[in-house]
């Protein structure tokens, strides 16, 4: 009886070990996914080159949703362009230069930038998986490369002080994102930032095609660089890009002053954010923010400054073209300045365009004291455009500071809400000139953006806050 | 796989022979039960002898061969006293003994629930709470788990608020998880049961609840495994503790029913103090003024000041009130000796103090046991029961939340006077809600919004004993769930204005079903070495599979509020089963051919499939020598879909002893010490509550994209070796009765260390992912629990007993690797992971005073130097959510026929941070503020508690009004609670007319009537909303808007028949 009782017991624990052994269980133990839907496990992701394009689209979809205002708007509130916001935290803490690991908003725009990047980067790493032509390859390749340099590009001109704040550009930077790999990435230095962006368009622009097109070419991996070579104060090689690009590219400067244009694009755009007409006959409207921040039914979040809104409409008694974007607003005794660049429903968005080229080589021709002719001519035009008469005109004989001076003017006026007057004050200061912002040293520490609070790590100190 | 396991067996068993019996002089005779019905199975024995029989069908027995002369004829049965009488056993023929058992209470009251099985109190070797059903229903609690609080030492229950059917977060013994859930794993009847608190989300600042739909009257015992000897065999789940809830079953003879009444209201424990309009205007104007403004303040909801001063609401009076509660619960038992049946129908429904929300709970059940054979029963059990939620807003979404924040006391409910646009069209007419503010009544009473659960439990098993000693049990589970959230929200509510019809009534659905079975087989065998040396093993296997499905939003324009959610429940019952079984449906609900799913109208907004399973093989081996040493060794392989493909299977030994001294000769005897036991174990257990699929990452498809073009993108990264959570614990503990029991403690000392702790981690932004899971961290949880029963005081019509219980406990994250404090993804928390700190650390910045000369807030820096600003790089960790110490004390006073219940509970050394009163008490904004503002800054050499008013947050030293999180609202967390008094009377047996009942007991009860704490808020007992597991893990005793616990009065009768 009891060898009966242990033979049971044995026999019982080995069927059960069969059942546990089984090759089965780990059958039993693969719960995928479901495969419908919109989820794709990583291992069957990307097997077509259309596949991979879709990749690359998403990373310009990124850009679509950043630069649709709620990338540029940081850099407008950290200028002397605006007043306080209306009612936006926020917005109010960038404008008081105050920014918090906390700030939503900075931190969100500051994500996006990391996920551009990231899906660049999966493009690039990708490519091995499908099936492309060279040329195919190439061009791909070279778009991912373009959309990481303008990432990397506008990020820092945000979260770090400009090219020059040191003499060697030894200051502290972003971390440089070349894979998709989660490691805790250090912060590099300025210069070592630029290097790296310089090497990306340097392979956009050998690769991407000329021909004008909602996505990135070879124009606006150029037209980018004059942007680069510009805030670091290397005013020859911006001179010569943004020569190049005015004399060859298949553009021309708009008649309007008001480019954010729908449905056609500006002819003047050489990259932009597209707003599709949907095949479902809706629009794919990309310009929400702008409309957010600055329409708002006549009571918007973000408003100019007295001062500026003199400016804008001091010629012809602001019965201009430039003038009659703007308008005094008067509720109940409170005057405010508000524009009307983005009242309408939809427009595309400029984001490098023909006019900065014409105002880059402008400066740059009087930095150097070349050409004064040309420069003038260069600033001429855009007045012309902007007043419809030759009534502010520079003279003939401005001296090349006047010059400067006019053109530093006109890119604050032409661009006044996607950061280019932030921009320009810290080059300005990098490059040694006594710049106050608002009651504030241009290099004081909240005028550039703090972090999100999990960039910080041992290898990647934090901006100091606030301090304006 | 049930089947063909039965079969295999069934096959085996056939082949099995029994030796013959032979008989010779023999002792006969039939041993009835308590109730006199013939009773099988009981052993009678010749004592000092192994001769011996057992009785059969017809509770008969013969002995053959017995000893001539006078033996003495033991009968034994567990759960009955056994009993020794002597025959005198003649040379020839035979002798007659017959016996009537008797129920042996004390001998009942000491088997437990295991895992797999039931043991004896006294040769448990892990620690075991356990838990009574009339324990449980003694408090009023929607939902069974509430009534645990302060019954089991080392087991802290923070009951959800005030909302009906919220769920109370369980702490077993600490937190040992950060991101993944927390709480132990709930066993109902052999299955775990889906305890998912996120599957509607948050939505409405709710949690669903998956314990509500229990009815806590089918609950016979709930049994709480606290450390790894007793949670070991539950692998790689068991880490967190495990709940084991055994429903009732029939009991007794013949039928007998149980009819149960409680009427009851539902009141707050606190009730907010919120400024009036005149108060508030004053302090806007005073800080428009403050911030060199001049003239009137704009104000909100488009109010002008005439309209302003006119009005006054009081928003938490037109949000709390009074709420009614209502329970019936009839149970009928049946049982004989074959058959036992419980079978109960209950309705409870749960009104709270919160206008217009309440829990209404219907449920069915019926347990069955049948004896086939002497060789094999089956046992099944199953429950229906269908959970109605009445929904309000609460917290940051509405209700009383919204009372406490943006519903301004100037707002007024309804519009006095027609509404014009500027085009002379009258959009809001004279009674219409007012909406161009926050208004509460507008939103509760326009929308209907009900969450419909119905869930079944059930249960088969057949236990089938194919040799002496050998006890084999299949064993199949299945957990039903269909959870629906739906809202009516009509067009006036969507709009506001009249004229706009833009967006017509909409009703929205949100369906989830879940269908999680389970089958486990099991081999207990019981192997007597000696007398002495006894062992028992266990072996066992199970399988379990979930799978839920969820469509994001079902929705519909332009319907009534009459037509039943455009007949979306019709049928509800048939489909109900239909879908669960429709694997169809469960894989494509948009284009499964169901005609009573197909939505007629709707549009689905996608839908989302979640699938996990576990295979596991387990083993169990018990030692007893003597009925003094007692040792066990479990051992369980997990393997489970959500493990990573390079840790497929996790192995999760444990191993424990007991020694009970008052056997030895040196305490035997003693009059003092009537029972002392040490034990001790040591075991690994896991956590495996990840969230399904994480291992893989995952490239989502999107279309309309860029250029309307489709895009596909990494989403989440994929990981092959994450893997459970891993706890290595020791626990040792004393066991013991002084004079004669009359005093029992139990004294336990654990540590738990927890490693490979699962983080969902929030990588550096610049890496464009958002977050990932990996197996990171390190935790420690140490402590000391005592519990003790005495019976104080004991005389022929008056009984007092007291249970007693602490637990401290010592909570340390030991390490999250390189990550920051911000690296782990919390909800809407506000505490942090820091390391040298326990979990649920207030993280925040330190606040000093109020200056006398400005009137700006005082901070100190991360150097204790005082500054005006506001800054994160300052932040420390200051306070904690977790308590040191929790308990509870239960007085019970039997007075002739009354009993009088006290149960106090208590928890202390935890801090409470009111996240509301940064608003409350803060910046100058769109929130109305508490009446404690009036001590804010005024003048130069004011000691204020609160700076001087102002909208802008640069004068708090803020960046923004929300980010005010410092020590200033950071309060003391200790309180002590007057759970439970009640008083009851209880009628012996009596008749009326010819129907004769068992008893009756009337009972008054008053729950959370008073509390003892030093919290400036409103209820120092909170569980808020949760994002999330981490935020329930992190959260508890964060406080946004919660509302405050009920207290409520209830009249109880309970009639027995």
């Amino acid at each position: 009886m009891k060898t009966f009782q242990i033979n049971f017991l044995f026999r019982s624990l080995f069927a059960l070990i069969l059942i546990f052994g089984c090759a089965a269980c780990n059958d039993l133990l693969e719960q995928t996914p479901p495969a419908t839907g919109s989820n794709i496990l990583p291992d069957d992701a990307i097997n077509t080159a259309a596949d991979l394009n879709q990749v690359l689209i998403s990373a310009y979809d990124v850009l679509a949703n950043t630069y649709n205002g709620g990338a540029q708007a940081l850099p407008v509130l950290l200028s002397d362009n605006l007043v306080r916001p209306f009612n936006q935290n926020d917005y109010t803490s960038v404008w008081l230069r105050s920014t918090s690991i906390f700030n939503g908003n900075v931190s969100n725009i500051f994500r996006q930038y990391g996920i551009a990047i990231l899906r660049s980067n999966t493009v690039i790493e990708n490519l091995d998986r499908v099936q492309l032509s060279a040329a195919e390859r190439n061009s791909i390749e070279a778009q991912a490369r373009f959309i990481r340099a303008l990432g990397h590009f506008d990020c820092m001109r945000s979260w770090a002080f400009s090219s020059g704040y040191t003499n060697d550009d030894s200051h502290p930077g972003i971390a440089i994102r070349s894979s998709s790999q989660i490691v805790n990435a250090p912060r590099s230095t300025v210069g070592e930032v630029y290097n790296f962006i310089l090497a990306d368009l340097a392979f956009a622009q050998a690769n991407l095609s000329e021909t004008p097109s909602v996505f990135a070419t070879r124009w606006a991996a150029l037209a980018l660089e004059a942007e680069v070579r510009f805030q670091r104060q290397e005013y020859t090689e911006a001179l010569a890009i943004a020569d190049d690009i005015l004399a060859n590219a298949p553009y021309s400067l708009d008649t309007a002053v008001n480019r954010y244009q729908y449905p056609q694009v500006s002819p003047e755009a050489i990259f932009y954010i597209f707003s599709a007409t949907r095949s479902d006959g809706s629009v794919d409207n990309r310009s929400g923010t702008f409309r957010t921040n600055y329409f708002g039914n006549g009571n918007p979040a973000l408003r100019l400054q007295q001062e500026f809104y003199q400016k804008l409409t001091e010629v012809s008694g602001g019965e201009t073209p430039r003038g009659l974007l703007y308008e005094e607003l008067d509720q109940d005794g409170n005057i405010s300045y508000i524009t009307h660049m983005f009242d309408a429903e939809i427009f595309h968005i400029p984001v490098l365009s023909l006019t900065q080229m014409l105002l880059i080589r402008a400066e740059s021709l009087a930095e150097l004291n070349q050409n004064p002719g040309q420069a003038i001519d260069d600033i001429n035009f855009i007045r012309q455009r902007a007043y419809g008469s030759v009534v502010a005109d520079l003279e003939p004989g401005a001296s090349a500071n006047q010059i400067i001076q006019a053109a530093r003017l006109e890119r604050r006026m032409e661009f006044p809400f996607n950061g280019q007057r932030y921009y320009d004050l810290v080059r300005i200061g990098a490059q040694g000139e006594n710049v106050i912002v608002r009651g504030a040293p241009w290099d004081c520490p909240g005028m550039i953006l703090q972090f999100p609070a999990t960039e910080q790590t041992d290898l990647f100190p934090l901006n100091i806050s606030g301090g304006c | 796989m049930i089947k063909l396991y039965s079969k295999a067996l069934w096959v085996f068993f056939c082949s099995v022979g029994f030796s013959a019996l032979t008989f010779g002089q023999s002792i006969t005779g039939s041993v009835l039960d308590e109730n006199s019905i013939p009773m099988p199975g009981v052993t009678v024995r010749i004592d000092g002898t192994t001769n011996g029989a057992a009785t059969d069908l017809n509770g008969v027995y013969t002995i053959t061969n017995a000893p001539v002369g006078l033996q003495n004829i033991v009968f034994t049965f567990i759960g009955y006293k056994s009993f020794t009488v002597s025959v005198n056993v003649p040379a020839t023929g035979s002798v007659k003994a017959d016996h009537k058992m008797e129920l042996d209470a004390e001998a009942l009251a000491e088997y437990v629930v295991v895992g797999y099985g039931v043991q004896r109190q006294r040769e448990v070797t892990g620690s075991i709470s356990k838990v009574d059903g009339k324990q449980i229903t003694d408090i009023p609690a929607p939902s069974f788990e509430a009534a645990l609080q302060g019954k089991a030492a080392g087991v802290q229950v923070t009951q959800g608020s005030g909302l009906a059917g919220s769920g109370s977060v369980v702490r077993v013994r600490g937190i040992a998880s950060i991101s993944a859930a927390g709480d132990p794993l709930y066993v109902i009847d052999g299955i775990p049961i889906t305890q998912d608190y996120f599957l509607n989300g948050n939505r409405g600042a709710f949690n669903n609840n998956p314990l509500a739909s229990i009815n806590p009257n089918d609950i016979a015992s709930i049994e709480i495994l606290k450390d790894a000897a007793a949670t070991g065999i539950y692998g790689s789940r068991g880490a967190n503790g495990v709940i084991l809830i055994t429903t009732k079953t029939g009991s007794g003879t013949g039928w007998s029913f149980d009819l149960g009444t409680r009427h009851g209201i539902s009141l707050p424990t606190a009730r907010p103090d919120m400024l009036n309009s005149n108060e508030l205007l004053q302090i806007y104007q005073e800080a428009w003024e403050n911030d060199g403004n001049v003239g009137l303040a704009p104000l909100f909801g488009g109010i002008t000041w005439d309209q302003a001063r006119q009005t006054d609401t009081d928003w938490v009076d037109e949000t709390i009130g009074v709420g009614f509660k209502q329970a019936y619960n009839f149970s009928a038992k049946y049982a004989t000796k074959k058959f036992k049946l419980f079978s109960s129908i209950g309705y409870d429904d749960n009104g709270t103090y919160l206008l217009g929300n309440s829990y209404e709970r219907t449920s069915v059940r019926a347990n069955a046991e049948y004896e086939i054979s002497k060789k094999v029963s089956i046992t099944a059990t199953t429950s229906l029961s269908s959970g109605i939620n009445n929904r309000v807003d609460a917290a940051w979404s509405g209700g009383l939340g919204a009372a406490m924040s943006t519903a301004l006391p100037y707002y007024p409910i309804f519009y006095g006077d027609t509404v014009f646009n500027s085009s002379g069209v009258a959009t809001r007419l004279p009674g219409d809600y007012y909406d161009l503010g926050t208004n509460p009544v507008r939103q509760r009473e326009l929308q209907d919004w009900k969450t419909r659960e119905l869930r079944s439990i059930s249960s088969l098993a057949v236990d089938i004993k194919p040799i002496k000693n050998m006890f084999v049990k299949v064993y199949g589970g299945l957990d039903l769930m269909s959870l629906k959230d739906e809202r009516f929200i009509p067009q006036l509510l969507r709009n506001g204005d009249r004229t706009n019809v833009n967006n017509p009534n909409l009703i929205e659905i949100y369906p989830t079903l879940t269908n999680n079975w389970n089958t486990n087989a099991t081999v207990t065998y019981l192997h007597d070495l000696t007398d002495k040396h006894k062992l028992t093993y266990l072996v066992g296997f199970e399988y379990q599979q979930s799978r839920s499905r969820s469509l994001n939003r079902v929705w519909r324009e332009g319907d009534d509020q009459t037509a039943d959610f455009g007949g979306y429940n019709n049928g509800l019952l048939l489909d109900y089963f239909d879908t669960f079984f429709d694997e169809d449906f469960l894989n494509d609900p948009e284009n499964a051919e169901r005609p009573r799913d197909t939505l007629p109208g709707f549009n689905v907004d996608g839908s989302n499939l979640q699938v996990f399973n576990f295979v596991s093989g387990f083993a169990r081996v018990n030692y007893a020598y003597n009925d003094k040493y007692f040792a066990q060794a479990s051992f369980r392989a997990d393997g489970s879909s959500r493990f990573g493909e390079n840790n497929r299977f996790g192995y999760f030994p444990s191993v424990s002893a007991g020694w009970v001294i008052s056997e030895e000769d040196f305490l035997k005897g003693s009059e003092i010490i009537s029972f002392m036991k040490i034990r001790a174990g040591w075991g690994i257990t896991g956590n495996a509550s990840i969230p399904n699929y994480q291992q893989y990452g995952e490239y989502q498809v999107r279309e309309n994209g860029y250029n309307d073009e489709t895009f596909r993108f990494l989403a989440s990264p994929p990981n092959p070796n994450l893997q459970w959570e891993t706890s290595n614990a020791i626990d040792i503990s004393l066991e013991t009765g002084f004079f004669n029991d009359r005093i029992t403690t139990t004294l336990s000392f654990y540590n738990k260390s927890t490693t490979d702790v699962l983080l969902r981690i929030t990588p550096q932004p610049s890496t464009g992912f958002e977050n990932f899971w990996d197996n990171v961290g390190k935790i420690v949880n140490r402590g000391i629990e005592f519990q003790l029963t005495s019976t104080n005081m004991q005389r022929e019509r008056f009984l007092w007993k007291t249970d007693f219980n602490i637990a401290y406990n010592y909570n340390e994250i030991v390490s999250i690797g390189d990550y920051s404090p911000d690296a782990i993804s919390g909800g809407t928390n506000d505490t942090r992971v820091v390391v040298g700190a326990p979990v649920g650390t207030n993280f925040l910045v330190e606040f000093s005073h109020v200056d006398p000369e400005t009137g700006r807030n005082v901070y100190l820096d991360i150097n204790g130097n005082e500054t005006m600003v506001w800054d994160p790089a300052n932040r420390r960790a200051v306070g904690r959510v977790l308590p040191k110490a929790v308990g509870g004390i239960t007085n019970t006073f039997d007075i002739g026929k009354w009993t009088i219940g006290l149960v106090m509970i208590y928890s202390f050394g935890s801090d409470i941070y009111d996240s509301s009163s940064k608003r409350q008490l803060g910046v100058v904004s769109e929130w109305n503020m508490r009446s404690e503002i009036t001590d804010r800054w005024r003048q130069t050499g004011d000691n204020a508690r609160y700076a001087q008013g102002s909208l802008l947050p640069e004068n708090y030293g803020l960046d923004n009004a929300f980010n005010n999180n410092s020590t200033q609202f950071l309060d003391d967390g200790d309180y002590v609670r007057l759970r439970r008094l009640s008083v009851g009377y209880n009628f012996s047996k009596f008749s009326i007319g010819s129907m004769p009942f068992e008893g009756l007991n009337i009972t008054v009860s008053a729950v959370n009537f008073l509390t003892f704490t030093n919290f400036d808020g409103l209820d120092p007992e909170i569980a808020r909303d949760f994002e999330d597991a981490t935020d329930r893990n992190m959260s508890p005793n964060i406080t946004f808007l919660t509302p405050p616990q009920e207290m409520s009065f209830n009249l109880a009768l309970n009639l027995r028949f």
